[in-house]
C-alpha cells in the first residue's frame, strides 16, 4: 500500500554506522556518508565480505539485518537491499514496499545511482490536489492513496540486487520475512512516531487494524508481529516484484486505493521501472563527492552548501564555534531558497549546472555577511539570466 | 467423491502425496506436522473441523481427522473459512495470496519458519488440489 500518511522528515535522528571489525571507510565513503542522510541508501562494493563493512539505518533491527547478511557472505549491495526491506517492517514511518527510493552505489571503481522513486499514476492531473475553488487543498497530496505514487521500491530494491548482489535473492529477503513473521521489539521511537500519527492511522480500518491494536500504539519493548507482511514479503523473496506489482497483490492494491478515492491502476504498477543515472559529482574541501541526482535534491544542495562554504573560509573557523554555525544557517537560507526549484529531470527548473556552477556560488558566498543574518525578502532563488 | 476435511478425505490426501514425485522433491527436507482447520460458522451450518498430517522428508507418515491435542503437537496450522478453502481447492485461490490477503491464517508456526519450504507448501495444496472432493452443504453459499 502506498503511504497513508506523509513520513517525517528523513534521519532526524543521527545514526551512528554499525561495523564490522577491521574496517576503515574509504575516503570517498566518508564524505559521500554526509549524503546518505538525504539519499536513503549508499552502496560500496569494496565493503564486502566477512570481516569488512558497515552499516547505518534508522532502526537497529535493520542495521542488524544488514550485518547478518555481510556477515554470510554478502556484498553492500545485499545488505543495503536487506536492510531496506527490514526496515519496511520496523520503520513503518519511512521505509515501506508502497514508496521509493534513492541508491548510490560504487563498485569496481565505477559510481552509479538509481532512482526508484515513485512516480505519478497515469491518471494524474495536474490539478488533482486543487479543490473546487481552484486552491490547493493540502491533505489531498499528504494524505491517503491519492497522495500515493506508484511504488518503486519493489522494482528498485530487486534491481539494485540484480545487477550488483552477491547472495540469492531470497536470501536477501529473509531477515525482513523473519522480522515480520516472527516478531520484533517495538522502539520507543516507533511507539511515539504511531502514537504522534494516531488520529490518521484511524481513519483508515486497514491502518488501525495494523498499528492501532486495541486501539492504541503498541507499547515500548512488547513485540510485534506483522504475519500478513511476512506473507507479502515471502511472495517477493520468491517471484520478485511481479508478486507485488502483478495478479492478486495488485489487484488488493488497486482496489484499496479506489476506494479512499486513489487513482492508481493495475496497469501504474505493473510498467513501473526503476533508473539508472548517472550521479551528480563535484568537488569540496579537496574531496570528490558522487551523489545522487534528479530527481533527488539531496546531491546538488549538498554540493551548493559545500561550495558556498568553502568559499567562505568555513573550515579555518574553530569547531562548534558561532561564526560556523552562523555561516551554515545562511549558506542552508540560500541552497533551500534554491530547492524549490528542482524536481523531475525532464521539468525541473534549474539543475547541477545552474546551482553548482563555480559563478553562482561565488556569488551566492559573497551574499553572506559573517557578522549577521541576511533579511529573508533578500534571499532569492536562482533565476535565468535575462538576455541583454 | 470424499469429502473435505474428513478423515477419509486426510487418508486420500496422504495417498496422493506419497505417490507424487514433485511433492517428495520440493519437500525432501520438511518435518514437522500440520493442521488444517475450517471455521465454524453456524450460520451457514459449517462446523469446524480439521485434519492432521504428519508430514516428514517428502512423505506423509499419518493422515486422519484431528483429535484433541493434535494442535500442540503439530508444527503448523492453517485456519481458514469454508469459502477460502473451496476456493483454495478449486484453484481460484493461491495460497500465498490468501495468507496476504488475511484469508488463509498461519496460526500455529510462522511464515519465516514456513520459508524455507514456500515450494512444499503450495504442491501440499497442488496435490489436494487433485483430489476428488465434494463439499458439504453450507460450504457453496458461506
Amino acid at each position: 500500500m502506498g503511504r497513508i500518511i506523509a513520513p517525517p522528515p528523513p534521519c532526524r535522528q543521527r545514526t551512528r554506522p554499525a561495523t564490522l571489525p577491521g574496517v576503515r571507510p574509504p575516503r570517498l565513503l566518508r564524505l559521500a556518508a554526509a549524503a546518505v542522510l538525504a539519499v536513503g541508501l549508499l552502496v560500496h562494493g569494496a565493503a564486502a565480505g566477512p570481516g569488512r563493512g558497515a552499516v547505518a539505518s534508522a532502526a537497529p533491527a535493520a542495521t542488524e539485518a544488514g550485518l547478518a547478511v555481510l556477515r554470510a557472505g554478502g556484498n553492500a549491495a545485499d545488505a543495503a537491499v536487506a536492510t531496506a526491506l527490514a526496515l519496511a517492517v520496523v520503520h513503518p514511518a519511512a521505509g515501506n514496499l508502497g514508496g521509493g527510493g534513492f541508491a548510490v552505489t560504487r563498485f569496481g571503481g565505477q559510481v552509479r545511482t538509481l532512482d526508484f522513486r515513485e512516480t505519478a499514476p497515469a491518471a494524474a492531473t495536474a490539478g488533482m490536489f486543487l479543490g473546487n475553488d481552484g486552491r490547493p487543498v493540502a491533505e489531498k497530496s499528504l494524505v491517503g492513496p491519492l497522495a500515493s505514487g506508484v511504488p518503486g521500491s519493489p522494482a528498485g530494491l530487486f534491481e539494485l540486487h540484480r545487477r550488483f548482489g552477491r547472495l540469492p535473492w531470497p536470501q536477501v529477503v529473509a531477515p525482513a520475512v523473519r522480522l515480520a513473521s516472527e516478531g520484533f521489539m517495538v522502539t520507543p521511537r516507533l511507539q511515539r512516531s504511531i502514537s504522534e500519527e494516531r488520529a490518521l492511522l484511524a481513519r483508515f480500518p486497514e491502518t488501525a487494524a495494523v498499528w492501532l491494536p486495541e486501539g492504541r500504539a503498541p507499547a515500548a519493548g512488547s513485540v510485534m508481529k506483522l504475519p500478513r507482511l511476512a506473507a507479502v514479503l515471502a511472495a517477493y523473496a520468491e517471484r520478485g516484484p511481479e508478486a507485488l506489482t502483478t495478479g492478486s497483490a495488485a489487484a488488493a492494491i488497486v482496489a484499496a486505493s479506489r476506494r479512499y478515492g486513489g487513482i492508481l491502476t493495475t496497469g501504474d504498477l505493473a510498467s513501473y521501472r526503476p533508473l539508472w543515472r548517472e550521479p551528480v559529482v563535484f568537488t569540496a574541501f579537496g574531496w570528490e563527492v558522487a551523489s545522487m541526482p534528479l530527481p533527488s535534491s539531496g546531491g546538488i544542495i549538498l554540493g551548493e552548501t559545500l561550495g558556498i562554504l568553502e568559499r567562505l573560509g568555513w573550515a579555518k573557523l574553530p569547531p562548534g564555534s558561532v561564526e560556523r554555525i552562523h555561516l551554515i544557517a545562511e549558506t542552508w537560507r540560500r541552497a533551500f531558497a534554491d530547492r524549490f526549484l528542482l524536481g523531475d529531470p525532464a521539468t525541473t527548473l534549474a539543475g547541477p549546472a545552474q546551482l553548482l556552477d563555480p559563478g553562482w556560488l561565488a556569488k551566492r558566498a559573497s551574499e553572506i555577511d559573517g557578522s549577521r543574518s541576511t533579511p529573508s525578502v533578500r534571499i532569492q532563488p536562482w533565476a535565468r539570466p535575462t538576455p541583454t | 467423491m470424499t469429502e473435505i476435511l474428513t478423515d477419509a478425505w486426510a487418508k486420500a490426501w496422504a495417498e496422493a502425496l506419497n505417490a507424487s514425485a514433485s511433492y517428495r522433491g520440493v519437500a525432501a527436507s520438511w518435518e514437522g506436522a500440520v493442521l488444517v482447520t475450517v471455521r465454524g460458522d453456524p450460520g451457514h451450518g459449517i462446523e469446524e473441523r480439521a485434519v492432521f498430517l504428519d508430514l516428514w522428508h517428502g512423505g506423509c507418515r499419518e493422515a486422519r481427522a484431528a483429535r484433541p491435542g493434535d494442535l500442540d503437537a503439530a508444527r503448523y496450522a492453517l485456519t481458514a473459512d469454508a469459502s477460502t478453502w473451496a476456493g483454495l481447492l478449486s484453484g481460484a485461490l493461491d495460497p500465498m495470496s490468501a495468507v496476504m490477503g488475511g484469508a488463509l491464517d498461519l496460526t500455529k508456526g510462522s511464515v519465516a519458519s514456513l520459508f524455507p519450504h514456500l515450494a512444499a507448501a503450495k504442491e501440499l495444496v497442488a496435490v489436494a488440489r487433485l483430489l476428488e472432493t465434494s463439499l458439504p452443504p453450507g460450504w457453496a453459499a458461506s
